[in-house]
């Protein structure tokens, strides 16, 4: 009897695993399943029912043996029918696009300004930050920008109040502005000096305005990040490395930084900082003999402004100018962003255009 | 401003074969920045000298003739016409090896045998003197075909030629160079005599100088720069003093702060018939025209060494009767008005400077002269007006009447108090030296009004201070001749140097020892110096908390598809206070842009609504956040200086988002409030959100205003828009938008939810699912309440899988579904406790809520 069992045992494995692998189209799997693995009258189906029958013993020979051709069978099956349905009607077109999981962006201006938070984090600066709505102190006077200084213009400055902390003037005429949207970073070098003391590192990224007409190339708000480096001894050639190595980090190693003088009332001597241009190569001329474009022909590109901290800025934030010297430098992210990508109105930063933002 | 080769040269022996941009550099990386250069003869590129041989009537237009044009050997390869046939009916020979072009001309004063200035095609031309400069084209003029243009004076910038030369007729003239003898083909730069080299100079990187605003200022830098001498100014000649009593001239400077200094000069018999050639030429190469001869030669002085000069016609000012010239430096009166020399009237107030005759201002000090008291071609008379004038005055008046002029720019940088004596003492010379009748010239008064004027302060400082500062050894020797070739006196004691600037520098520009190291830093040139990196101890800075977050909040939004966008802070509250959002109070911009955007925004929502208004039919989801301060009409942390009791406006650091998509208003709350929570523990806390009863909100779906606490202090909140906003904003009715905002200022400074672990659990679990129909009022909070009082401790969590209202659930009820888990921390549990479980469950959910389970 147990003998006979095993033998149909065999023979169902032999035959079924034949049938399975012979089956071409689902419904010849679904007849092949049904035969030998079919409730009611499925071939293994009638030897397990049988099983109990037999004796404890045989049982337990037959048993697991039985039980075992079941799942592989139906594994057998269940794998036929997955290649089965994977071939019909060439179901897979690999040269579908893919599906590219849907992420931000982040603004181009954010992405430049970590690049060089992260930078200078690295060679030991303070990250400083401070009011966009700025008093005239902090944003001018303190600056060693005189009462007549043309910048403080209504023309080049925007001016704001809040009727609470309005002033009238000694004749108590009319109010006297006097707190304005920051017109650079500068006035958190005073804030950094009196909040964090001297030898003083920091960078100091922010949003700054000027009043002035909008169009490609000129902004009313732009990004701005300064630099302010204070120590004793502090000299041009420290300032001169320092300029060099990061302009070397944003741009690369081929490109080139010059110093030249400028002019700013906050720093004494003033500098300003070219890089070479990278359309031409700094020869001011393309391949085919005509001047650059980029650069007007010159090589060069205007990139930052600094200096050695005046004495005056240094008084005002606390410190003796007399023990302590300084470096500052200042430039716009936007216009590196512009620069990076070839990107011609800087309009584009405060537009919000899901086309453009989504390019970076 | 303009800075001419040629002119240079008068002044300095520059090198001979000088190539104009190893001069710009020069100046660029020594003095002020060169913003570009042009040869003068680019600006006459493709035009040349020809002779008109033959003129013919335009068949179809009276006004026009066709003139045949020699135009000698040249070929230009730009055009196609060439040597269209040869002139029988000219008087002149033509060699056959030149071209005859012909050309459509409408000069009047256009005859054969005359020299005339050809641009030929590819030439740039102004048309009719008029607008841009184009590329001149071969064109067809009523019908015939014209091969260039016969140019008049202003169509190639050459207007001061064109107006000595004789007019004929009525209309337009053409520029007649007959005198030059010219070769024909010859190009017209070089007939002209065009070969300097002109750099625009940046008016702003001059601005802390005023010496440099001439020519002899710019040789004195490059004089140094270049080791050679500098030429002193030809010695002023002395002019006859007359005696004659017959006029006077007095001078009353009434407000000497703003007039420190006023040289008057009254000169009688000035006969000058034009003004000489060479001054023309230089003026032209930096682009002023030549006026009149006495314009001219105050125009001259001007750019030579940087002192505006104006000239009065004086019978135009005198008062008749007593034939006394006065000249009254004052304020002007309240409503007082005059024509400048422009032909424009000129409202004037008591801020601005004027020079006044007895009646009437003739002039605004330092801006512009008056119409009715400058010179013409009859005056004979003159007085010259060489002054200083208050820098920031002559600025504020400029800027009030929106006219910058050459002299107000020199003005406003604060010009040396001496200048104006050389000045005069040039213009008599070049008055002389330009006179064709010397007969009776005189200078018959000279008035000099000033204040004492100060002499320059000495700076005392060490020379190691300047080593010091800027990083290397520097020889003392060539630091001291740096400073001496610019006028500087040097007095060297063994330790100390005593420096004092020269007057042309010392009005604003240098005063301190550190002014004195940039003179010697920039001659030495700043990229000399060895680059040396500062050393640092090694503490680290203090880590802001504001940018940790920012990285965080970012990463995570950017991560789950939000856009970083970024907006002015100016805003238009009618925009917005119609939805209850920038009510009240802002911080007011004073001189705004745009006068209806004059407040600052008090949130960033409006500036993400309106990204959402731009992009609505480019994406069907939109997701924008934007992070950035706002600003709040009460007093904030920062003081407005040290030790001040008054604040600056509060303005914390703030970020929001705006979540756009097709969904119901349900889910995107649910969206929002999991964004929140999710964004809150990247960020490090434990959020409790809670939704603000009964509050109304034009701008919001009520019931959906909701509060963000982390770690127990309040730091935002968030809301579904309403449909009065969506509509607003264009998005679809199937469109929902919910928003957020988060106070970063606030958030950084609460302490983080200390995390703790929590030991994996030992026995397994036993999950099962629930789907119960309720009524559609029914809050899931009361569900998960009941659910979560019915079981024991067994139930470890639920979690809501699905909400479903229609199809096999009736008409106001819903479907919810949840996956519950049970587990023991002690045991295995079985089927059968768990099935206890649910069964109480069960029940209290029909007891409770009348709750029917779904199978």
């Amino acid at each position: 009897m147990t003998n006979i069992m095993e033998n149909e045992i065999s023979k169902i494995e032999q035959e079924a695993v034949a049938a399975i692998e012979a089956a071409h189209a689902a419904s010849t799997l679904n007849n092949v399943r049904a035969k030998y693995l079919g409730r009611s009258d499925g071939a293994l189906t009638l030897v397990l029912r049988k099983l109990g029958s037999l004796s404890l013993e045989e049982r337990k020979r037959i048993g697991p043996a039985a039980q075992a051709l079941k799942e592989k069978l139906e594994k057998l099956c269940d794998a036929q029918e997955a290649q089965l349905l994977g071939q019909e009607g060439n179901a897979v077109d690999a040269t579908l696009p893919p599906l590219v999981p849907e992420a931000g962006h982040l603004h181009p201006v954010t992405q430049v300004r970590w690049q060089l938070e992260d930078l200078f984090s690295r060679m030991g600066f303070i990250i400083a930050d401070g009011p966009e709505v700025e008093s005239e102190w902090y944003n001018f006077d303190a600056l060693n920008m005189s009462s007549w200084h043309p910048a403080r213009d209504m023309q080049d400055t925007f001016y704001v109040e809040m009727q609470k902390l309005k002033i009238k003037d000694q004749n108590g005429g009319a109010a006297s502005p006097r707190l304005v949207l920051r017109t650079h970073t500068s006035p958190v070098q005073i804030r950094a000096m009196e909040k964090y003391g001297v030898p003083l590192r920091c960078i100091i990224p922010g949003v700054c305005y000027r009043n002035e007409a909008t169009d490609a190339r000129h902004e009313n708000s732009f990004p701005q990040i300064e630099g302010l480096v204070i120590d004793r001894d502090i000299s041009i050639a420290h300032l001169n490395a320092t300029v060099r190595m990061f302009l070397k980090e944003i741009f690369g190693a081929n490109v080139e930084a010059r110093a030249r003088p400028g002019f700013f009332p906050f720093t004494e001597p003033s500098v300003e900082y070219d890089v070479s241009c990278r359309i031409c190569g700094k020869n001011g001329m393309t391949a085919n003999g005509s001047r650059c474009r980029v650069c007007k022909g010159t090589g060069w590109l205007e990139f930052m402004g600094a200096g050695l901290v005046h004495p005056v800025v240094l008084r005002n934030g606390g410190v003796d100018p007399k023990k302590y010297s300084g470096f500052a430098f200042g430039f716009g992210p936007a216009r590196l962003v512009m620069m990076k990508y070839g990107i011609d109105d800087n309009r584009l930063f405060w537009s919000g255009d899901m086309r453009f933002l989504e390019q970076f | 401003m303009k800075i001419s080769l040629n002119w240079l040269r008068e002044f300095v022996d520059l090198p001979k074969n000088i190539q104009p941009q190893e001069l710009a550099d020069m100046l660029s990386l020594h003095v002020v920045e060169v913003e570009g250069w042009e040869r003068e003869e680019d600006r006459y590129a493709d035009m040349a000298v020809g002779r008109v041989v033959e003129v013919r009537d335009h068949p179809n237009a009276d006004r026009l003739k066709i003139c045949l044009v020699d135009i000698g050997k040249l070929i230009n390869p730009k055009s196609q016409i060439q040597n269209p046939k040869q002139s029988l009916n000219s008087k002149f020979q033509i060699p056959i090896s030149h071209t005859v072009v012909e050309i459509v001309c409408g000069g009047k004063n256009v005859k054969a045998g005359m020299l005339v200035a050809v641009a030929l095609p590819g030439a740039m031309v102004k048309w009719h003197g008029e607008g841009e400069l184009v590329e001149l084209k071969e064109a067809e003029v009523r019908g015939v075909k014209s091969y260039g243009m016969i140019c008049a004076g202003e169509e190639i910038g050459l207007e001061g030629l064109q107006a000595v030369q004789p007019k004929v007729g009525d209309g337009p003239q053409i520029l007649d160079i007959s005198y030059t003898h010219a070769k024909l083909g010859s190009s017209l730069a070089q007939a002209l005599g065009k070969n300097d080299v002109v750099f625009e100079i940046s008016n702003v990187s001059l601005s802390n100088r005023p010496d440099l605003w001439s020519h002899y200022g710019m040789a004195r830098e490059l004089a140094v720069l270049y080791g050679c001498k500098l030429r002193l100014l030809p010695n002023p000649k002395q002019i006859q003093i007359s005696n004659a009593q017959n006029t006077k001239l007095v001078v009353r400077v009434q407000d000497k702060r703003l007039c420190p200094r006023y040289i008057g000069t009254l000169v009688e018999n000035v006969h000058i018939a034009e003004t000489p050639a060479s001054m023309v030429k230089r003026l032209e190469a930096v682009g002023q025209r030549s006026i009149s001869p006495l314009v001219d030669i105050s125009n001259y002085v001007m750019f030579e060494i940087g002192q505006p000069i104006h000239i009065f016609d004086e019978s135009r000012i005198k008062n008749q009767e007593s034939r006394i010239v006065e000249v009254v430096v004052r304020r002007a009166r309240k409503g007082e008005k005059m024509k400048t020399l422009d032909g424009i009237e000129q409202a004037l107030d008591e801020e601005m400077l004027v020079i006044a005759d007895q009646k009437k201002p003739i002039a605004i000090a330092g801006v512009m002269g008056g119409e009715g008291s400058g010179v013409s071609v009859n005056t004979d008379s003159i007085i010259i007006e060489s002054a200083t004038f208050d820098p920031v005055s002559v600025r504020k008046t400029s800027a009030r009447l929106g006219l910058k002029t050459d002299a107000s720019q020199r003005f406003e940088k604060s010009l040396d108090p001496n200048l104006p004596a050389l000045a005069t003492a040039r213009v008599l010379q070049l008055i002389h030296d330009c006179s064709t009748n010397h007969s009776g010239l005189s200078v018959t008064a000279a008035v000099d009004v000033h204040a004492p004027i100060p002499a320059p302060k000495p700076i005392p400082m060490s020379y190691e201070f300047i080593e010091r500062r800027i990083g290397m050894k520097i020889s003392r020797g060539s630091a001291k001749k740096i400073l001496q070739g610019l006028g500087f006196s040097v007095k060297e004691t063994a330790k100390n140097w005593n420096i004092i600037p020269p007057a042309w520098r010392a009005t604003r520009d240098v005063s301190i020892p550190e002014d004195i190291v940039e003179e010697i830093g920039r001659h030495l040139d700043y990229n000399s110096i060895p680059d040396a990196l500062p050393s640092f101890p090694i503490t680290p800075p203090p880590l802001s908390l504001h940018h940790t977050l920012e990285r965080i909040i970012k990463h995570f939004l950017v991560g789950v598809g939000f856009y970083e966008v970024a907006h002015k802070p100016f805003l238009d509250p009618r925009a917005w206070e119609r939805f209850g959002l920038e009510k009240g109070a802002h911080v007011e911009v004073v001189n705004p842009v745009d006068p209806h955007a004059r407040y600052l925004r008090q949130s960033l929502l409006p500036g993400l609504f309106d990204d959402i208004r731009l992009n609505k039919n480019k994406a069907s989801t939109l997701a924008f956040f934007e992070w950035g301060r706002i600003f709040i009409p009460s007093e904030g942390e920062f003081a407005v200086k040290k030790n001040a009791k008054e604040r600056l406006p509060h303005q914390p650091v703030t970020f929001s988002l705006a979540l756009c998509d097709v969904a119901g208003i349900e889910e995107m709350l649910r969206r929002i409030e999991g964004l929140a929570a999710a964004l809150l523990r990247a960020a490090g806390h434990d959020a409790k959100l809670t939704i603000a009863e009964g509050q109304q909100h034009t701008s919001f779906q009520k019931g959906t205003v909701f509060s963000v606490a982390a770690n127990g202090v309040p730091v935002g909140g968030g809301a579904v828009t309403s449909a009065l906003l969506n509509a607003d904003l264009g998005v679809t009715v199937k469109h929902n938008i919910a928003v957020m905002s988060i106070d970063i200022d606030t958030l950084a400074g609460v302490h983080q939810t200390v995390k703790k672990f929590i030991p994996l659990p030992e026995f397994p679990a036993i999950e099962r699912d629930l789907a119960i129909v309720i009524a559609d009022n029914i809050t899931y909070e009361g569900v998960e309440k009941t659910i979560r009082g019915a079981s024991s401790v067994l139930l470890e969590s639920l979690e809501l899988f699905d909400i479903f209202r229609g199809r096999g659930v009736p008409e106001g009820m819903k479907s919810l579904a949840f996956h519950l888990t049970f587990r023991s921390p002690a045991r295995t549990l079985t089927g059968k406790e768990v099935d206890e479980e649910m069964q109480k469950i069960i029940g209290r959910l029909q007891k409770n809520h009348a709750a029917r389970v779904r199978e």
